[in-house]
Protein backbone atom coordinates (compact mmCIF):
# COMPACT_ATOMS: atom_id res chain seq x y z
CA UNK A 1 0.00 0.00 0.00
CA UNK A 2 1.49 3.28 -1.39
CA UNK A 3 1.63 6.31 1.21
CA UNK A 4 -0.84 8.25 -0.24
CA UNK A 5 -3.11 5.49 0.13
CA UNK A 6 -2.69 4.89 3.61
CA UNK A 7 -2.93 8.79 4.09
CA UNK A 8 -6.21 8.58 2.39
CA UNK A 9 -7.75 5.83 4.35
CA UNK A 10 -5.99 7.46 7.85
CA UNK A 11 -8.26 10.70 6.62
CA UNK A 12 -11.49 8.63 5.76
CA UNK A 13 -11.37 6.76 9.40
CA UNK A 14 -11.11 10.63 11.01
CA UNK A 15 -14.24 11.63 8.35
CA UNK A 16 -16.09 8.54 9.44
CA UNK A 17 -15.44 9.19 12.86
CA UNK A 18 -16.12 12.69 13.30
CA UNK A 19 -19.25 12.46 10.86
CA UNK A 20 -20.68 9.37 13.81
CA UNK A 21 -19.58 12.13 16.87
CA UNK A 22 -21.12 14.81 15.45
CA UNK A 23 -24.44 13.57 14.73
CA UNK A 24 -24.51 11.41 17.17
CA UNK A 25 -23.25 12.85 20.39
CA UNK A 26 -24.02 16.63 21.86
CA UNK A 27 -20.31 16.85 21.53
CA UNK A 28 -21.46 19.15 18.64
CA UNK A 29 -24.29 21.10 21.11
CA UNK A 30 -21.59 21.86 23.75
CA UNK A 31 -19.14 23.37 21.08
CA UNK A 32 -21.87 25.50 20.23
CA UNK A 33 -22.89 26.76 23.75
CA UNK A 34 -19.25 27.79 23.87
CA UNK A 35 -18.93 29.24 20.63
CA UNK A 36 -22.46 31.26 20.37
CA UNK A 37 -22.86 34.07 22.11
CA UNK A 38 -26.42 34.36 24.88
CA UNK A 39 -28.47 37.52 25.43
CA UNK A 40 -27.83 38.82 28.56
CA UNK A 41 -29.42 40.87 30.92
CA UNK A 42 -31.31 43.67 28.34
CA UNK A 43 -31.40 47.23 29.26
CA UNK A 44 -33.83 49.57 27.55
CA UNK A 45 -31.50 51.30 23.91
CA UNK A 46 -31.79 53.69 21.56
CA UNK A 47 -32.35 51.26 18.84
CA UNK A 48 -33.36 47.45 18.44
CA UNK A 49 -31.09 46.22 15.33
CA UNK A 50 -32.14 43.41 13.54
CA UNK A 51 -29.57 41.99 10.88
CA UNK A 52 -30.46 40.20 7.75
CA UNK A 53 -30.66 36.69 7.10
CA UNK A 54 -31.89 36.54 3.35
CA UNK A 55 -35.36 36.25 1.53
CA UNK A 56 -36.22 34.30 -0.79
CA UNK A 57 -36.93 34.62 -4.73
CA UNK A 58 -40.93 34.59 -4.13
CA UNK A 59 -40.87 37.19 -1.34
CA UNK A 60 -41.24 35.41 1.67
CA UNK A 61 -38.49 35.67 4.60
CA UNK A 62 -35.90 32.72 5.00
CA UNK A 63 -36.67 30.92 8.49
CA UNK A 64 -33.82 32.75 10.05
CA UNK A 65 -34.83 36.04 8.73
CA UNK A 66 -38.37 35.50 10.39
CA UNK A 67 -36.90 34.10 13.63
CA UNK A 68 -34.61 37.70 13.90
CA UNK A 69 -37.69 39.84 12.95
CA UNK A 70 -40.18 38.23 15.24
CA UNK A 71 -36.99 38.31 18.00
CA UNK A 72 -36.93 41.97 17.31
CA UNK A 73 -40.56 43.00 17.21
CA UNK A 74 -40.85 41.18 19.85
CA UNK A 75 -38.11 43.88 21.59
CA UNK A 76 -39.95 46.65 20.48
CA UNK A 77 -43.01 45.75 22.06
CA UNK A 78 -41.70 45.14 25.30
CA UNK A 79 -40.78 48.93 24.57
CA UNK A 80 -36.76 48.14 24.56
CA UNK A 81 -36.04 50.78 22.30
CA UNK A 82 -38.06 53.88 21.02
CA UNK A 83 -36.83 52.38 17.14
CA UNK A 84 -36.38 49.49 15.23
CA UNK A 85 -33.76 49.35 12.29
CA UNK A 86 -34.54 46.49 9.57
CA UNK A 87 -32.14 45.27 7.48
CA UNK A 88 -32.15 42.67 4.48
CA UNK A 89 -31.01 44.02 0.76
CA UNK A 90 -33.30 43.07 -1.93
CA UNK A 91 -32.44 40.00 -4.55
CA UNK A 92 -30.17 40.77 -7.59
CA UNK A 93 -33.40 40.40 -10.01
CA UNK A 94 -34.81 43.20 -8.03
CA UNK A 95 -38.05 42.10 -8.48
CA UNK A 96 -39.80 41.57 -4.97
CA UNK A 97 -39.57 43.84 -2.32
CA UNK A 98 -36.09 43.99 -0.45
CA UNK A 99 -35.83 41.50 2.60
CA UNK A 100 -35.89 45.17 5.07
CA UNK A 101 -38.85 45.69 2.78
CA UNK A 102 -40.87 42.56 3.66
CA UNK A 103 -40.17 42.91 7.34
CA UNK A 104 -41.24 46.42 7.59
CA UNK A 105 -44.77 45.20 5.99
CA UNK A 106 -44.12 42.31 8.97
CA UNK A 107 -43.38 44.76 11.68
CA UNK A 108 -46.21 47.05 10.46
CA UNK A 109 -48.72 44.41 10.41
CA UNK A 110 -48.00 43.72 13.98
CA UNK A 111 -48.74 47.04 15.48
CA UNK A 112 -45.29 48.82 15.10
CA UNK A 113 -45.66 52.34 13.96
CA UNK A 114 -43.93 53.11 10.67
CA UNK A 115 -42.41 56.04 11.89
CA UNK A 116 -40.42 53.78 14.62
CA UNK A 117 -39.02 51.97 11.71
CA UNK A 118 -36.05 52.06 10.03
CA UNK A 119 -34.98 50.35 6.78
CA UNK A 120 -31.33 49.02 5.87
CA UNK A 121 -31.03 47.68 2.46
CA UNK A 122 -28.44 48.01 0.87
CA UNK A 123 -25.35 46.16 2.89
CA UNK A 124 -24.93 42.63 1.46
CA UNK A 125 -22.43 41.96 4.46
CA UNK A 126 -22.18 42.05 8.38
CA UNK A 127 -19.59 44.86 7.50
CA UNK A 128 -21.76 46.90 5.21
CA UNK A 129 -24.70 46.43 7.57
CA UNK A 130 -22.36 47.77 10.94
CA UNK A 131 -21.08 50.52 8.71
CA UNK A 132 -23.89 51.70 7.44
CA UNK A 133 -26.01 51.18 10.59
CA UNK A 134 -24.09 53.26 12.65
CA UNK A 135 -24.03 56.01 9.91
CA UNK A 136 -27.89 56.43 9.98
CA UNK A 137 -28.19 56.09 13.95
CA UNK A 138 -25.42 58.25 14.76
CA UNK A 139 -27.10 61.54 13.31
CA UNK A 140 -29.94 60.42 15.77
CA UNK A 141 -28.12 60.10 18.75
CA UNK A 142 -28.83 56.89 19.11
CA UNK A 143 -25.40 54.87 20.25
CA UNK A 144 -26.97 52.22 22.41
CA UNK A 145 -28.27 49.65 20.67
CA UNK A 146 -30.07 45.94 21.12
CA UNK A 147 -28.55 43.62 18.69
CA UNK A 148 -30.76 40.94 17.15
CA UNK A 149 -29.44 38.37 15.20
CA UNK A 150 -28.50 34.25 15.88
CA UNK A 151 -26.44 32.74 18.40
CA UNK A 152 -23.83 32.15 16.24
CA UNK A 153 -23.11 35.01 13.74
CA UNK A 154 -23.44 37.39 17.31
CA UNK A 155 -19.54 36.60 17.98
CA UNK A 156 -18.81 38.09 14.79
CA UNK A 157 -21.62 40.58 14.58
CA UNK A 158 -20.66 41.97 17.86
CA UNK A 159 -17.22 42.88 17.32
CA UNK A 160 -17.96 44.73 13.90
CA UNK A 161 -21.04 46.68 15.61
CA UNK A 162 -18.77 47.70 18.80
CA UNK A 163 -15.75 48.82 15.94
CA UNK A 164 -18.32 50.75 14.16
CA UNK A 165 -18.73 52.74 17.58
CA UNK A 166 -21.87 51.51 18.68
CA UNK A 167 -22.86 50.05 22.42
CA UNK A 168 -23.87 46.62 21.64
CA UNK A 169 -25.89 44.88 23.67
CA UNK A 170 -26.69 41.06 22.13
CA UNK A 171 -29.89 40.01 21.94
CA UNK A 172 -29.43 36.66 20.48
CA UNK A 173 -33.27 35.09 18.37
CA UNK A 174 -32.07 31.70 19.15
CA UNK A 175 -30.60 29.24 20.87
CA UNK A 176 -29.59 26.42 18.14
CA UNK A 177 -27.00 24.95 19.61
CA UNK A 178 -29.42 23.48 22.98
CA UNK A 179 -32.30 22.86 20.62
CA UNK A 180 -30.09 20.75 17.33
CA UNK A 181 -31.26 16.88 18.62
CA UNK A 182 -31.40 15.43 15.26
CA UNK A 183 -28.49 14.32 13.29
CA UNK A 184 -28.99 16.27 10.29
CA UNK A 185 -29.66 20.05 13.21
CA UNK A 186 -26.48 18.69 14.82
CA UNK A 187 -24.73 18.59 11.10
CA UNK A 188 -26.19 21.49 10.47
CA UNK A 189 -24.62 23.21 13.60
CA UNK A 190 -21.23 22.01 13.01
CA UNK A 191 -21.39 23.25 9.10
CA UNK A 192 -22.68 26.90 10.72
CA UNK A 193 -19.81 26.73 13.83
CA UNK A 194 -17.44 25.61 10.71
CA UNK A 195 -18.67 28.52 8.52
CA UNK A 196 -19.00 31.43 11.65
CA UNK A 197 -14.87 30.46 12.49
CA UNK A 198 -13.97 30.79 8.81
CA UNK A 199 -15.83 34.30 8.72
CA UNK A 200 -13.71 35.20 12.20
CA UNK A 201 -10.45 34.49 10.88
CA UNK A 202 -11.35 35.99 7.47
CA UNK A 203 -12.74 39.46 9.11
CA UNK A 204 -10.16 39.22 11.53
CA UNK A 205 -7.31 39.09 8.92
CA UNK A 206 -8.85 42.19 6.66
CA UNK A 207 -8.65 44.01 9.55
CA UNK A 208 -12.57 44.26 10.17
CA UNK A 209 -12.71 43.42 13.74
CA UNK B 1 -32.48 11.76 19.16
CA UNK B 2 -33.27 9.00 21.53
CA UNK B 3 -31.94 5.23 21.65
CA UNK B 4 -35.15 3.88 20.72
CA UNK B 5 -34.89 5.49 17.31
CA UNK B 6 -31.40 4.86 16.84
CA UNK B 7 -31.93 1.17 17.61
CA UNK B 8 -34.59 1.86 14.98
CA UNK B 9 -32.85 3.38 12.51
CA UNK B 10 -30.10 0.71 12.49
CA UNK B 11 -32.28 -2.26 12.53
CA UNK B 12 -34.07 -0.94 9.98
CA UNK B 13 -30.52 -0.45 8.07
CA UNK B 14 -29.54 -4.05 9.08
CA UNK B 15 -32.60 -5.57 7.94
CA UNK B 16 -32.47 -4.36 4.62
CA UNK B 17 -28.88 -5.08 4.03
CA UNK B 18 -29.50 -8.64 5.45
CA UNK B 19 -32.34 -9.08 2.48
CA UNK B 20 -30.05 -7.78 -0.21
CA UNK B 21 -27.58 -10.14 0.52
CA UNK B 22 -30.13 -13.32 0.83
CA UNK B 23 -31.68 -11.63 -2.55
CA UNK B 24 -27.95 -11.69 -4.14
CA UNK B 25 -26.69 -15.04 -3.68
CA UNK B 26 -30.56 -16.44 -3.99
CA UNK B 27 -31.27 -14.86 -7.49
CA UNK B 28 -27.80 -13.57 -8.71
CA UNK B 29 -24.92 -14.83 -7.12
CA UNK B 30 -21.32 -12.95 -8.17
CA UNK B 31 -18.72 -14.99 -9.56
CA UNK B 32 -16.15 -13.87 -7.20
CA UNK B 33 -17.29 -11.35 -3.97
CA UNK B 34 -14.90 -9.70 -2.07
CA UNK B 35 -15.27 -10.16 2.05
CA UNK B 36 -16.81 -7.21 3.67
CA UNK B 37 -13.92 -6.26 5.13
CA UNK B 38 -12.40 -5.18 2.16
CA UNK B 39 -15.66 -3.78 1.30
CA UNK B 40 -15.58 -1.41 4.55
CA UNK B 41 -12.16 -0.79 3.34
CA UNK B 42 -13.41 0.74 0.31
CA UNK B 43 -16.37 2.99 2.05
CA UNK B 44 -13.07 4.40 4.43
CA UNK B 45 -11.29 4.90 1.30
CA UNK B 46 -14.11 6.63 -0.57
CA UNK B 47 -15.13 8.87 2.74
CA UNK B 48 -11.10 10.19 2.31
CA UNK B 49 -11.41 11.03 -1.34
CA UNK B 50 -14.80 12.80 -0.01
CA UNK B 51 -13.32 14.97 2.21
CA UNK B 52 -10.68 16.29 0.14
CA UNK B 53 -12.68 16.45 -2.40
CA UNK B 54 -15.24 18.78 -0.42
CA UNK B 55 -12.25 20.61 1.05
CA UNK B 56 -10.82 21.69 -2.17
CA UNK B 57 -14.25 22.82 -3.50
CA UNK B 58 -14.81 24.54 -1.19
CA UNK B 59 -11.70 26.23 -1.09
CA UNK B 60 -11.16 26.75 -4.78
CA UNK B 61 -15.07 28.23 -4.47
CA UNK B 62 -13.68 30.74 -1.29
CA UNK B 63 -10.80 32.08 -3.72
CA UNK B 64 -12.95 32.44 -6.91
CA UNK B 65 -15.58 34.32 -5.29
CA UNK B 66 -13.09 36.43 -3.19
CA UNK B 67 -11.64 37.24 -6.50
CA UNK B 68 -14.88 37.97 -8.29
CA UNK B 69 -15.53 40.24 -4.94
CA UNK B 70 -11.93 41.97 -5.50
CA UNK B 71 -11.61 42.30 -9.14
CA UNK B 72 -15.22 43.07 -10.47
CA UNK B 73 -18.38 45.11 -8.94
CA UNK B 74 -20.45 41.97 -8.84
CA UNK B 75 -20.99 40.77 -5.21
CA UNK B 76 -21.10 37.29 -4.70
CA UNK B 77 -22.28 35.92 -1.00
CA UNK B 78 -19.57 33.11 0.70
CA UNK B 79 -22.91 31.96 1.32
CA UNK B 80 -23.48 30.53 -2.36
CA UNK B 81 -20.68 27.62 -1.15
CA UNK B 82 -23.69 26.56 1.52
CA UNK B 83 -25.46 24.35 -0.98
CA UNK B 84 -26.62 20.66 -0.92
CA UNK B 85 -25.70 20.14 -4.32
CA UNK B 86 -22.37 20.70 -2.78
CA UNK B 87 -21.81 18.04 -0.70
CA UNK B 88 -23.72 15.51 -3.46
CA UNK B 89 -21.35 16.11 -5.97
CA UNK B 90 -18.21 16.00 -4.14
CA UNK B 91 -19.35 12.30 -2.85
CA UNK B 92 -20.02 11.55 -6.35
CA UNK B 93 -16.92 13.42 -7.22
CA UNK B 94 -14.89 10.99 -4.84
CA UNK B 95 -17.01 7.91 -5.62
CA UNK B 96 -15.98 8.35 -9.65
CA UNK B 97 -12.18 8.79 -8.93
CA UNK B 98 -12.04 5.99 -6.65
CA UNK B 99 -13.81 3.89 -9.44
CA UNK B 100 -11.37 5.34 -11.85
CA UNK B 101 -8.38 4.79 -9.40
CA UNK B 102 -9.28 1.45 -8.40
CA UNK B 103 -9.57 0.19 -12.24
CA UNK B 104 -6.33 1.62 -13.29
Amino acid sequence: MRVWERIIRCLGIVTVAVFIIIALTPAGNAVGRRFGVASGQLKRADAIVVLGAGVMPNGVLSEQSMRRAIAGIALFRRDMAPLIVLSGPGRPDGVNPSEAGVRAKLAIAMGIPPGSILMEETAKTTREEAIHIANTLRPRDATRVLLVTDSLHMRRALRVFERSGLHVQPAVSDDYASSAVSPGDRLWLAMRICQESAALVYYKIAGYI
Amino acid sequence: MGLTELIFIAALVGATTLAAFAATKALSPPAAAGSILQALRALLDWAGMFAIFLAANLMLGAAVILMIRALTPRFVALYTLENLLMLILSAAQAFVFQAWWRCE
